[in-house]
């Protein structure tokens, strides 16, 4: 393994940055329960920008892999249950494979890691499913009545905790391809990538 | 002592077979202060990042020859090795801190290095006292003026008592008073003996410090002139495309163009926060369909006063009027265009030809739109870059395209800021040229600047802002 | 003034957040999310920021009751409107503010030391400080791009959304990526390296108020997780 330079920490950092923060303006959209499903879709979209953009800079293994941890930890920051962590180190794990895969310069790759990289928003919505999510609609129905939390249990089963992923992966991709589109527009030809 | 002995060097992405640095051979002795000078591109940015090691460690590139430090080659040496003799300050000062606050900054490099808690501190404040930093220690960086983060970006150098300190045009975003300080940071330096190597435009506040004034031309060293040899050169310099060593005084000639009272202002204010007042302006007139220069100290608001001219920001209460009928914000956004100083944030299409085309009047059609944008290119002379990517473009193009393209959604009042910081000799006058163009083609541009050589070069007249 | 621990303030914001984000609104559970709203009220206090926090408080306070004892039995469609601005409000408010707090009071090398004294390893160090220094950067950027859209009269409406996205994105990307060059370049002339040793002046440390605030943190997670909340159950 390479060791990571100066340069490459400060690059995580800053594209990290980026990427939550479109993330987090669109996150503030999904409170509404049945917007979820777009929110995630714009939220990968928009995230998946800033991660393309970066991964034009990452040429060793490992960065990805930091990426997602930062973006675990600022999960757990956010109060959600610990295994985000684990979610976000293995997102950042998994698209660091693909984009080894890739030489780290292959760049119709790009879309796929964009996708993966949402992996870690799964962490997100940690407390809506599985043992999490009993007790978390039992405390809402005390709190804003039975018929609000119908809505809720019915929009997410736990089955529902996959499909809530695979948007968040798709509207990655998708962001991935608008955001390759924007690579070949303006940078490259800015020269400002290889 | 730094000693360039037959140096030669070239970035990896330099793809001609002409190099960046060519047979460079140079000795500079300790306690000198040299100044780099040459039109942009000339390699004299280069020649700094060699010494501080940011070429070719961080830039890559292909070096041959030897760099003395001390007698020591350091070519291959490290860039944090080389930070504990070589103090490094740039030009831009929203990239060259790691941390949020001054304090942090000032310890920085000293952390880096492992340096002893309290031999920080008892440095800090040495730093503090010689250079004077005593008002902007414990703040916020965001909070500091273009002048005051430079000023920490020198204390959070000379933290570490460099032998060598290098500076890559520090003075592009600064005003005048910031120059002035700058100034006097450079002559402590230079009493303490520090060896200083500076890369610069403006060379007026530096004709008293520089030991040796380098030009450099392509690559290579064309002239070096010492003390005595600088004194006679004022004459020559404009030949090789160099800033004045002085500062020539305000001497405009009155032109009869244009109107007197174009625009007056009754009322123009604006505050950032509740407690301070950024801008106050009450009855003032400005003349139009000519070029005028607007002048004022640090704080006078002359940023301030642009953004609220052309609408950007909400001015409440204002009343201008503009050939005597009422102009109001939203007609003066429609009106006016700012060119910023940071003009890479206006230009966001992938082409030349788009970045104009966007603005135009809706009612063209798509033919008419591109053959307008292409007369109007052919204008500034930059037609052959029509299909270029503005970000690919010199600093000096990307001006002109921004200029282009407010000509191009016919805006009839042309505002500017600081447009000539960080520009050459070369650049600057072919900027003169252009407003002095759009003045003949009955626009009015209003700049603010201090650049004295620009402004006898074309405004007709100056508004001082208090 | 003794300053709060860089420590401290991580912990409290992690806790706000579960308390406000995931926990109950019943119960004992309604003077536990006052509580945990009047520290961000009380620590902004502190700091002087009196119209924030007021401002911060007074909205909290309305958003939330009116959430807790206005919104019951009415249609659901209405409520989960209405939730929208409210819930929104009540459970992202403090964790914001608190984040909000912990970013304008700590210093870079403050937050760097603290995280050292945790063996949290260098690679993740520095890139969290960096994200840390780069939002109020990412503010600038975008208010200058803003400006630049306003100035050229490119409005949003009308107009295809991709290509407003590119309008915005593509300024503020370059710009960004010019910033990691630069910001890269000079932290290395300053001598950053990834493994070197480092000291820290920074002066940090656990103070009787950091005990109280640490205390008050463990008491709000215990209710959280025997009284009926989220975590561990």
């Amino acid at each position: 393994m390479k060791k990571f330079e100066v340069k490459d920490l400060i690059n995580i950092g800053i594209y990290t940055a980026l990427h939550f923060l479109c993330i987090f303006l669109v996150a503030m959209l999904g409170f509404i329960p049945q917007a979820f499903i777009f929110a995630g879709i714009i939220e990968g979209f928009l995230g998946a920008i800033p991660v393309m953009i970066f991964l034009t800079k990452v040429k060793k293994f490992g960065m990805i892999t930091i990426m997602g941890v930062l973006l675990g930890l600022i999960t757990l920051l956010m109060g959600r249950p610990w295994p985000c962590v684990v979610i976000g180190l293995a997102a950042g794990l998994i698209t660091d494979l693909i984009w080894m895969k890739a030489d780290f310069s292959k760049i119709k790759f790009g879309p796929v890691c964009c996708g993966t990289m949402m992996l870690w928003s799964a962490g997100m919505g940690l407390p809506l499913f599985f043992g999490y999510r009993d007790s978390y609609l039992a405390n809402l129905e005390e709190g804003y009545g039975k018929e609000y939390v119908e809505v809720i249990r019915s929009l997410t089963p736990d089955w529902m905790f996959i499909g809530m992923i695979v948007i968040a992966v798709v509207g990655g991709f998708l962001g991935g391809l608008f955001a390759k589109r924007i690579l070949r527009k303006h940078f490259a030809k800015a020269n400002l990538v290889e | 002592m730094i000693t360039f002995s037959n140096i030669n060097f070239q970035y990896k992405n330099n793809k001609t077979d002409k190099g960046n640095l060519i047979d460079i051979n140079l000795t500079i002795e300790e306690g000198e202060l040299i100044v780099l000078t040459g039109e942009s591109g000339c390699g004299k940015t280069t020649f700094t990042r060699l010494i501080n090691g940011l070429a070719p460690n961080y830039y890559p590139g292909t070096v041959t020859g030897e760099l003395l430090l001390d007698g020591e080659n350091i070519i291959g040496k490290s860039v944090a090795e080389l930070g504990k003799s070589v103090g490094s300050v740039f030009q831009n000062p929203r990239s060259q801190f790691f941390n949020v606050d001054t304090d942090s900054e000032l310890a920085f490099a000293a952390e880096n290095i492992a340096m002893d808690p309290s031999e920080i501190i008892r440095r800090m404040d040495i730093v503090t006292e010689e250079l004077d930093l005593k008002e902007l220690r414990g703040r916020s960086i965001f909070e500091l003026s273009g002048g005051e983060k430079q000023r920490i970006a020198c204390g959070s150098v000379a933290v570490m008592f460099p032998k060598v300190i290098v500076l890559d045009e520090p003075s592009s975003n600064l005003d005048a008073e910031s120059i002035e300080k700058l100034k006097c940071v450079l002559g402590k330096w230079k009493q303490q003996g520090k060896t200083i190597i500076i890369a610069e435009h403006r060379l007026f506040f530096l004709k008293d410090l520089a030991d040796r004034l380098i030009v450099m031309k392509g690559g290579r060293i064309a002239n070096v002139f010492n003390r005595e040899e600088m004194n006679d050169l004022s004459s020559s310099l404009k030949e090789m495309g160099i800033r004045p060593l002085e500062e020539p005084g305000l001497c405009i000639k009155r032109s009869d163009d244009g109107i007197r009272d174009f625009i007056r202002i009754n009322r123009l204010k604006y505050s950032y926060d509740r407690k301070t007042q950024a801008l106050s302006v009450e009855d003032m007139l400005l003349p139009g369909k000519q070029v005028v220069a607007i002048v004022g100290n640090n704080g006078a608001g002359k940023s301030t006063f642009l953004k609220c001219m052309c609408g950007i920001y909400k001015t409440k209460k204002d009343s201008l009027t503009q050939n005597g009928k009422r102009w109001k914000r939203k007609q003066r956004s429609k009106d006016c265009y700012l060119v910023f100083q940071d003009v890479n944030h206006q230009l966001f299409t992938e082409s030349v030809l788009d970045e104009l085309i966007i603005g135009m009047d809706g009612s063209l059609s798509e033919e008419e739109k591109k053959k307008k944008a292409l007369e109007i290119l052919e204008r500034f002379g930059i037609k052959n870059l029509a299909g270029n990517h503005p970000m690919a473009l010199s600093g000096g193009q990307k001006q002109r395209v921004a200029i282009a393209s407010s000509v191009a959604a016919g805006r009839d009042i042309i505002l500017m800021d600081e447009p000539t910081s960080g520009m050459d000799e070369l650049n600057m006058m072919r900027l003169s040229q252009e407003l002095k163009r759009l003045k003949k083609a009955g626009k009015t541009v209003y700049v603010v600047t201090h650049d004295y050589e620009f402004i006898n070069e074309c405004c007709d007249s100056v508004i001082k802002l208090d | 003034m003794r300053k709060i621990d860089p420590r401290t303030k991580l912990l409290l914001l992690v806790v706000i957040n579960v308390v406000m984000m995931t926990g109950k609104i019943t119960g004992i559970f309604v003077p536990v999310r006052i509580v945990f709203a009047l520290i961000p009220f009380f620590l902004m206090m502190r700091e002087t920021w009196f119209r924030g926090s007021f401002i911060y408080f007074g909205l909290y306070l309305y958003v939330f009751l009116l959430e807790r004892f206005t919104l019951q039995d009415i249609h659901p469609v209405l409520l989960i409107i209405l939730l929208f601005t409210t819930g929104l409000l009540s459970r992202f408010l403090a964790g914001v503010m608190m984040a909000y707090y912990l970013m304008k009071t700590t210093t870079v090398s403050e937050f760097v030391t603290s995280m050292e004294r945790m063996y949290v390893p260098k690679v993740i160090v520095i890139p969290f400080a960096v994200m840390f220094r780069f939002f109020p950067t990412l503010k600038e950027e975008w208010q200058d791009v803003k400006n630049a859209m306003k100035m050229r009269g490119i409005g949003l409406a009308g107009r295809n959304p991709l290509d407003v996205l590119e309008y915005v994105m593509v300024p503020i990307l370059m710009s960004v990526s010019k910033i990691a060059d630069e910001l890269s370049a000079a932290s290395m002339t300053k001598c950053l390296s990834v493994d070197g040793r480092r000291t820290h002046i920074a002066k940090i440390g656990f103070s009787f108020l950091d005990i109280i605030l640490a205390l008050c943190s463990a008491a709000g997670l215990f209710a959280h997780v025997f009284l009926g909340g989220v975590i561990g159950t």
